[in-house]
């Protein structure tokens, strides 16, 4: 592949993209399940579980500048251990991205195209993220940074169009669940941030360890506290136990918006920003995907393999009965476990890759003498 | 069936993906020392460049010259020159002893220097210019007296080139007249004492290859031969009619200068020097099409522009292999990076101070002899949308013309796919009452909306191009009779709506809005793919069409610089100009994109009498 560089800005822009998706899709609903009037804690509290974990993960990756998860795999168990450690990533993405397609397209298909079969809308999609997968992950990131900003101001919008439905009121018993449900029944919930575990891939991108560094808590930081203003305004507006039942929160959100005649039932340009960013998100998610399977059977061209993993992700797409399935998926396996995909296995296969490295050091060390 | 094989096994067989990084911008550290050997590199292919050029053109001689005679001139008589005299029947009206010179003629067709006999010189460019045939070509014989000799000699031109004043005083007079005055030299050499004393013209030059003096006297030179001596003189005596210097007539701004580029290459280079009167701006000489020889100038501020971009555009130049160029629009598709993106990838201007200032950026102009359109290079969308304007007028006002501009782009680019995307999809949106107005005025219409929309851009478009084609003052008259009318007339028929109507109107007017050409009919074959799009899934298509779009121009280069900078890769210190303009005392670097050796445009505080005043 040529040589592709991309700055600390657009890093950025495209993992908060790729964690803060889910506002749009299930995330309110499911942080009112698990901690009530105080759901909006639980991105806080898990942002801060996951700013250590970086920490100790950025630590370990020191000695493994501008290499990216895969190559420390091959260092710590030859061509077995990346290839186990690839495909636990791939079965990672296999699972989330046809979810995360099928939301989108439910979504739209339940608020815009009503009447339109579901492989019609997600046709679009698949099509939207073949091109740019084509395209290159440069051309992905830079678009990111641009369609990024676009989609804060709608969302900025939809939480000052609600201004006036706000009721702290709303937010008591002010520990909601229980503080044993918020801080240690919540502990899996580190998954709301599973999306980070491509930063992983792009180290090889960035280069340096103090970009990588800076760009791993930034991301953190911003798409944790996007996160908890997104479950906040959702959590102010709309009263427990009602928000365990909106599906697609935001979207109502955006239906409340109305001022006078004429600024009402605009959801369908929100719908049309969001799409963007759902896009956005799902071609970085088919590129790594592609891109993984690439380096892990290291085939010299990642090209001739976007069509046919796209194909793969539709049909599994279209799997689950209903949208209800759908979340199901998401809520009770996914943002259950991958927490152990995106955090614990990186720390493992660098403390096993340092080791290794180290008794390799050793060994020369021990020849030279 | 070979064929058939072949083709199936393209389409079938696994191909190497393309490689889609094709020219990466050097970035500027360590490029001091690669300054000169580039330099150095660049004369020396230059140098390579003009013999292959001069072995080309003799190629071309030399297949040209046994041409295949038709069967009308099979029986004619073949008029050969200096050797054979079968069949020469026409004589030309100013030589008289090639008939003479039986003897001892070399073969014109094998000449490639400067003889010293001139009956062979003679000989050679009567052939080569088949004189008499060849009309508007004179060739004039005659005398010089130069210390007490008479020497024979003629001169070759092309009337209508050439300014026969200038000839006549500078070049013929001096030569046959006042050779007789006593003249204090020494040189014992006939050529040098004609070059020392003998021809004061300004730029006179010494040759002795043939061909070289074939391509000054196809370019408005004229070729003196001298008896006796192996080199030859040509002199630059252009003097043919062309347009003077006027208004521009596609960019036009009310503060500004009024003076737009025409069809001569040294007026417009002289136009662009009169604005940056820096040593440091180069106009290098370089000659496109084998046959028509086109003269083009690479402008660059030496110590601005990056290396490493100049010598791809000269690269890039000097790789075209084609007969002829007529107009800077041929070289911009020659040179583009991708022929099948919607937008240009290539600035063309007509303005003198929009390429100054470009220069002054850091980026490479190229002027083509013939075409009154400067090509600058690179450029990013952004600066599509700039006009030589922005930059007179005062900051609010400046801004106040860019946000209307990129709404207006937008709306040219958006509205007809919109209106089809919310009539269909998405009603909800609309407020009742103009809901209202939108069905009881669509009741009566018998298309859906998308066709309703086809068929009006459709007729807009058919306006718009019979316009342009309609002389004098009856053009513009009927782009509005037609407007009006048609469309008063297609509402009143019901076959389309008033709404639409409105909806075609200002699609339209927003792209006038657009400053640059080609960036206007890029977003009108855009507009009908949005048309397309949003009839087909509302919101979704619409947002599917912008995202492609996005990703497209994202992964777009232009010359090296990512097209869409400084939007998509966010380059430091990119806006001071960009989407929105600061004040000009605080523009103060240039875009870090082009990866320019001056990045420092002003001093932080430019404006010192500011200063002085804060100290008083």
């Amino acid at each position: 592949m040529e040589k592709i560089r991309f700055g600390k800005i657009e890093a950025v822009f495209m993992l908060i993209n790729i964690m803060s998706i889910q506002i749009f899709l299930g995330f309110p609903r499911r942080m009112a399940e698990v901690g009530g009037t105080a759901g909006w804690m639980v991105p806080l509290y898990t942002l801060l579980l996951s700013l250590i974990l970086f920490f100790i993960i950025s630590k370990l990756y020191t000695n493994f500048e501008g290499k990216d998860i895969i190559d420390i795999a091959q260092i710590a168990g030859g061509t077995f251990g990346r290839v186990l450690v690839g495909l636990i990533f791939l079965a990672n993405y296999f699972f989330i991205l046809p979810i995360i397609l099928r939301m989108f397209s439910e979504n739209v298909k339940i608020f815009a195209l009503v009447q339109s079969p579901i492989s019609f809308v997600l046709m679009f999609f698949i099509i939207g993220m073949i091109i740019a997968s084509y395209l290159g992950i440069e051309a992905i990131v830079r678009i990111a940074s641009i369609i990024v900003p676009i989609v804060a101001v709608g969302f900025i919008v939809v939480i000052l169009g609600n201004v006036k439905y706000f009721d702290v009121s709303k937010l008591l018993p002010i520990l909601g669940n229980g503080p044993y449900e918020i801080f240690i029944g919540a502990i899996p919930r580190i998954s709301i941030f599973s999306g980070f575990s491509t930063l992983y891939f792009i180290a090889p991108f960035i280069g340096k360890n103090k970009e990588f560094k800076t760009i791993g808590n930034l991301s953190l930081i911003l798409s944790g506290v996007i996160m908890t203003i997104g479950a906040l305004v959702y959590l102010l507006v709309v009263p427990y136990p009602t928000s365990t039942e909106n599906l697609l929160a935001y979207l109502h959100l955006a239906r409340y918006v109305n001022y006078g005649r004429f600024f009402q039932r605009i959801e369908s340009v929100f719908v049309l920003t969001w799409c963007l960013a759902g896009l956005a998100y799902l071609s970085v998610g088919l590129f790594f995907i592609v891109y993984i399977i690439k380096k892990t059977f290291s085939l010299e061209y990642y090209r001739p393999l976007i069509i046919p993993t796209a194909v793969i992700l539709f049909t599994i797409c279209l799997i689950p009965q209903s949208l209800m399935a759908s979340i199901n998926l998401e809520g009770d396996i996914y943002r259950k476990y991958s927490w152990l995909i995106a955090f614990i296995l990186p720390i493992a296969v660098l403390l096993l890759a340092k080791f290794v490295k180290r008794k390799k050091e050793g060994e020369k060390r021990y020849e030279k003498v | 069936m070979a064929d058939i094989k072949k083709t199936l096994k393209n389409w079938i067989a696994f191909k190497e993906p393309k490689k889609m990084e094709k020219f990466i911008l050097k970035e500027n550290k360590g490029e001091s020392s690669d300054n000169q050997n580039n330099t150095n590199e660049a004369e020396k292919a230059g140098e390579s460049a003009n013999e292959k050029e001069r072995e080309n053109s003799q190629g071309k001689r030399d297949s040209s010259v046994p041409k295949k005679r038709g069967i009308k001139n099979q029986f004619a008589p073949v008029t050969f020159v200096g050797g054979s005299g079968a069949g020469n029947d026409k004589k030309s009206e100013s030589t008289k002893d090639e008939d003479e010179d039986g003897k001892g003629t070399v073969n014109v067709n094998e000449m490639s220097k400067v003889s010293d006999k001139l009956s062979d010189n003679v000989a050679f460019l009567k052939k080569k210019y088949t004189i008499p045939e060849n009309a508007d070509i004179v060739l004039r014989e005659f005398d010089i007296v130069a210390k007490d000799k008479s020497i024979p000699a003629c001169m070759i031109f092309i009337d209508g080139m050439c300014d026969r004043n200038i000839i006549d005083l500078a070049i013929l007079q001096p030569l046959m007249l006042l050779s007789n005055i006593e003249i204090k030299g020494r040189e014992d050499e006939i050529g040098l004492f004609v070059r020392n004393h003998l021809i004061p013209h300004n730029q006179l030059k010494i040759v002795d290859e043939l061909s070289k003096v074939i391509d000054d006297v196809n370019f408005g030179g004229c070729g003196i031969f001298i008896d006796g001596i192996t080199t030859a003189f040509t002199a630059d005596v252009k003097g043919w009619q062309n347009r003077g210097v006027s208004r521009p007539n596609t960019e036009m701004v009310i503060r500004g200068p009024q003076e737009g580029f025409n069809e001569l290459l040294r007026t417009n280079t002289g136009l662009i020097r009169k604005i940056l009167k820096d040593e440091d701006l180069i106009a290098e000489n370089i000659s496109i099409g084998r046959r028509s020889k086109t003269p083009c100038s690479l402008m660059y501020i030496k110590d601005i522009a990056n290396d490493s971009l100049v010598n791809e555009v000269r690269r890039r130049l000097k790789g075209i292999k084609i007969d002829y160029i007529f107009d800077s629009g041929e070289l911009e598709q020659l040179l583009e990076d991708n022929s099948y993106m919607a937008v240009p990838q290539i600035i063309a201007t007509e303005r003198p101070d929009r390429v100054a200032a470009m220069l002054t950026e850091g980026k490479v102009a190229v002027v083509v002899h013939g075409s009154p359109f400067v090509l600058v290079m690179p450029t990013t969308n952004i600066d599509l949308f700039h006009s030589s304007e922005d930059s007179y007028i005062r900051f609010p006002y400046a801004n106040l013309i860019r946000i209307i501009r990129i709404i207006a782009v937008a709306m040219s680019l958006l509205l007809p796919g919109l209106y089809v995307a919310i009539t269909n999809y998405h009603q909800e949106m609309i407020p009742t009452d103009l809901l209202f107005a939108i069905e009881a005025s669509r009741e009566k219409v018998p298309f859906p909306s998308i066709v309703e929309i086809l068929i009006m851009e459709f007729a807009f478009e058919l306006i718009r191009e019979a316009g342009v084609r309609i002389p004098g003052p009856i053009g513009p008259t009927l782009g509005i009779i037609g407007g009006l009318i048609l469309g008063q007339a297609a509402v009143a028929a019901n076959i389309v709506s008033p709404i639409l109507i409105i909806i075609v109107a200002v699609t339209g007017i927003g792209s006038f809005a657009i400053p640059n050409f080609g960036l206007g009919y890029a977003y009108r074959i855009l507009r009908f793919g949005y048309i397309f799009l949003g009839a087909a899934a509302g919101f979704l298509g619409i947002t599917f069409g912008l995202f492609v779009q996005g990703v497209w121009f994202t992964s777009a280069k232009s010359f090296g610089v990512p097209f869409m900078a400084p939007l998509g890769p966010v380059t430091k210190d990119g806006f001071a100009d960009q989407i929105l303009r600061y004040p000009i005392w605080k523009q103060d670097t240039r875009p870090d994109y082009l990866n320019v050796k001056d990045v420092r445009k002003q001093p932080k505080i430019s404006r010192q009498w500011s200063e002085d005043d804060n100290k008083n």
